[in-house]
């Protein structure tokens, strides 16, 4: 995993070319894609996994929720981040209240509330009910996202034209995030069903 | 450049802040499945000692 994540890294510095009107600073946008990209998947796998404990009240799909959106709001809360950076050297601003960056706004912040609910509710499934239904609500504001720059005409770029070779960077760094994220958070699920165990049997030895 | 670089080094440091959360996470929670292995073995009064220390 850590040699794909290295040749993603050498192909952004040293196969895609420089862009002309950017330079240097544009290939945050490698970056700043995959992230964003794994951001909004994530937060969808987490309400699909929410909505599938509310069918089913098992604690297992919990942990998947729990687990894709930490991932999820790690790759939103780099999204903002080298978005800001990618933002100054283009717009000379850090921060504007585009609609894409501001629904991506909201997006983090809902699951930032999805962690402090989470995190003030003892009980697992009074905890796993509360989590998935504002995985599931939350869910709605990432087609938001996707389509806020056309639906309100923001200035954020809609799938600026590349040459063949940014093209290709960009796919083979995704995929490389993609599989890396998704190796994390697999990571992480197991280790959630762990601890559930773990706790488990404690209780058994001290139910007090 | 700087701008370039600030980018490249928030992503790696904070991916690297998550990998090291979750491998102490992972050291825990052996400690304490081995504690509780112990407990499950020994007798009753340092089962719950155990337990409690897990």
């Amino acid at each position: 995993m850590a040699s794909l994540l290295a040749a993603a890294m050498i192909a952004v510095f040293l196969v895609a070319p420089q862009e002309a009107s950017m330079g240097e600073s544009q290939r945050i946008v490698y970056l700043h894609v995959c992230v964003a990209w794994f951001g909004l998947l994530a937060f969808l796998l987490a309400a699909a996994s929410g909505g599938v404990y509310l069918l089913r009240r098992n604690l297992a799909w919990d942990n998947w929720a729990q687990a894709t959106a930490e991932a999820g709001w790690l790759c939103t809360s780099l999204t903002l981040v080298t978005g800001s950076l990618w933002a100054h050297e283009a717009w000379n601003t850090w921060w504007t209240w585009d609609p894409r960056l501001t629904t991506s706004l909201i997006l983090w912040t809902i699951y930032a509330v999805y962690f402090v609910i989470r995190a003030g509710i003892e009980e697992p499934h009074q905890r796993a009910r509360a989590g998935a239904l504002v995985s599931v609500v939350g869910a709605a504001d990432v087609p938001l996202v996707i389509t806020a720059t056309r639906l309100f005409r923001g200035m954020h770029p809609v799938s600026p034209e590349m040459e063949p070779r940014m093209q290709l960077v960009l796919l083979f760094t995704a995929i490389a995030f993609t599989l890396f994220f998704f190796h994390l958070l697999v990571v992480r699920r197991n280790q959630l069903e762990l601890a559930r165990r773990v706790e488990a049997w404690q209780r058994q030895f001290n139910p007090c | 450049m700087d701008v370039l670089v600030a980018a490249f080094a928030s992503v790696w440091v904070a991916v690297a802040l998550y990998v090291g959360w979750l491998d102490r996470n992972q050291r825990r929670l052996a400690a304490r499945l081995e504690a509780l292995s112990a407990a499950s073995q020994s007798t009753d009064g340092e089962k719950s000692n155990l337990a409690n220390a897990a």
